[in-house]
């Protein structure tokens, strides 16, 4: 009892860091993986081991086996912080004891799968804003991720692979990290490690290698994986030119896009328009540049038909934008005509802008939007996004 | 037999959490939330196992597992989740495999199912979701 009399309050704690302005705010190391079981937490792990042999304070914040005896086997002599009881509904759940990680203040603190949403009655609703605290804190973290849990990559994993991921982390967590170590493992390997039940138990691992582990299916996600990693390294490179003073704005190596390409999406009260800001930061990520996304309200009488379903479509859609980093703007008038100014107006040099769900003859009498605009822009690209459907 | 589990629960929430902690440990799994819903998922595909709860908004999770039974698919295993304390002789005779009164811990979930041994001959899942 006594012990727990002494323990600090962490979020007094959190606050007095936070006011002394020490320690500096811990560095974030992210093991991203292509398919579950390519090792992501056994490399997570064996980093541990290492900077504990060479005398850092290491601790568990919290790891999931999943029941893999090789992983559970590589904690060791780790120490770990008990993971917290969390009862919802009549079943208790096991999430990761913040508080207790910052009260305990190790140096460097693992904490698996960074995409999880807590059970309702945690501290935060998404793991990785724990690991912020944690951060904040000054611990280092180390954490793990695969590559369709983030958010922009989203709609490209489900069209490609047909899986669906309900949980994924905002693309922003991921830049912030200070590295990001790809655990690359070829997808007959991969596969191999199936088969022996190194993943999943048999019966389950035969079920996978039917459904989700194809070669297709892998292949497709390595290759999103090795993208992503190689774009995370370029934008390091990017950074650390402006860093060194080298090309700024004036160079023909991508640095000067980063100086001038602006990509706008518009996007209205249709669940489509999240499909759009995806592409949208894609194109942005790919070209250095910064992103806009634009809602015009429409004029009073298109407005009065929107319904609260609209409404909440819309909101989806520039929380998504927000997430994402990306600029949100909000005008209001004729659509077509306050796109065009703005676009104008603010050296807009990439459009993306979904395709009128209308059809034709409609548009042939009462005329479309992305023609309207197309008409009144000059020297701007226009991506016209074929009508996709509704992510959620 | 198909190979994948039916977890019937109506908190959106819950069933979330329960079915990310399946599919981790590769146990493809559908969701239903109501006795319609589930009658529904257990025609179009017949699970090996279904995970029920007891209080579901359009009846009871008995009545689920009495129609599984009196449609003759006896080695459809079960798992009863209940507030309550279940009601014993119901769960003998609808042959239920486990009995979870609430709160439980989920590691109890998973190792009941563990200790289960899945068919050998699994089918298509309709349900392509793979979480970690």
């Amino acid at each position: 009892m006594a012990r727990e009399l002494e323990r600090p309050d962490p979020d007094e704690l959190l606050a007095r860091i936070k006011a002394d302005g020490q320690p500096a705010k811990g560095r974030l190391r992210i093991y991203l993986g292509a398919a579950p079981g390519v090792g992501k937490t056994f490399s997570m792990l064996q980093e541990a081991h290492r900077r504990k042999e060479r005398g850092t304070d290491v601790v568990i914040g919290f790891v999931e086996t999943h029941g893999r005896q090789h992983t559970a086997e590589q904690i060791g002599d780790l120490p770990v912080i008990p993971p917290r009881e969390v009862p919802y509904k009549g079943v208790i759940m096991r999430e990761m004891d913040t508080d207790a990680v910052i009260a305990r203040h190790p140096r460097v603190a693992l904490v698996d799968e960074l995409a999880h949403t807590n059970v309702p009655g945690s501290r935060h609703e998404k793991r990785y804003e724990d690991v912020q605290d944690l951060r904040d804190a000054g611990i280092t973290v180390l954490s793990t991720v695969n590559i369709q849990h983030i958010e922009s990559l989203n709609d490209t994993v489900r069209q490609v692979t047909g899986v669906s991921v309900h949980e994924t982390v905002p693309d922003w967590v991921i830049e912030e990290a200070d590295q990001v170590e790809l655990i690359d493992m070829a997808p007959e390997a991969l596969i191999q490690r199936m088969r022996h039940g190194n993943i999943y138990p048999p019966d389950q691992a035969k079920r996978a290698l039917e459904n989700f582990f194809t070669g297709a299916n892998l292949t497709a996600l390595r290759d999103l994986a090795l993208r992503a990693t190689a774009r995370g390294v370029e934008e390091q490179l990017s950074r650390y030119m402006h860093g060194h003073g080298h090309g700024h704005g004036r160079d023909d190596h991508g640095v000067h896009a980063a100086v001038c390409d602006r990509i706008l999406v518009a996007v209205n009260h249709h669940p489509t328009g999240k499909t759009l800001i995806r592409r949208g930061w894609r194109i942005a990520a790919a070209l250095k540049a910064d992103l806009v996304v634009v809602y015009v309200e429409p004029d009073r009488g298109a407005r009065a038909a929107q319904t609260v379903e609209d409404e909440r479509h819309l909101r989806a859609n520039l929380q998504l934008a927000d997430e994402l980093g990306a600029q949100v703007v909000r005008l209001r008038g004729n659509v077509a005509e306050e796109l065009a100014a703005y676009v104008n107006a603010n050296q807009v040099t990439q459009i993306v802008i979904g395709q009128s769900s209308r059809g034709r003859w409609s548009e042939f009498f009462q005329g479309s939007v992305t023609h309207d605009l197309m008409r009144n822009v000059h020297g701007v690209d226009v991506v016209v996004v074929a009508e996709a459907k509704a992510s959620t | 037999m198909a190979g994948s589990i039916l977890l019937i629960e109506d908190d959106p929430t819950l069933a979330r959490s329960i079915r990310r902690n399946l599919t981790a440990r590769g146990y493809p799994t559908r969701g239903a939330m109501t006795v319609a819903e589930a009658t529904a998922a257990i025609d179009q595909e017949l699970p090996w196992l279904v995970v029920v709860d007891i209080d579901l908004p359009d009846g009871s999770g008995w009545e689920v597992l009495r129609s599984l039974r009196q449609d003759g698919h006896t080695d459809v295993r079960a798992i009863v989740m209940s507030a309550l304390r279940p009601n014993a002789r119901l769960a003998h005779e609808l042959d239920a495999i486990g009995v979870l009164e609430k709160p439980f811990p989920i590691q109890s979930l998973l190792r009941l199912i563990a200790g289960q041994q899945t068919p050998s001959s699994p089918a298509r899942s309709a349900d392509n979701e793979v979480e970690r």
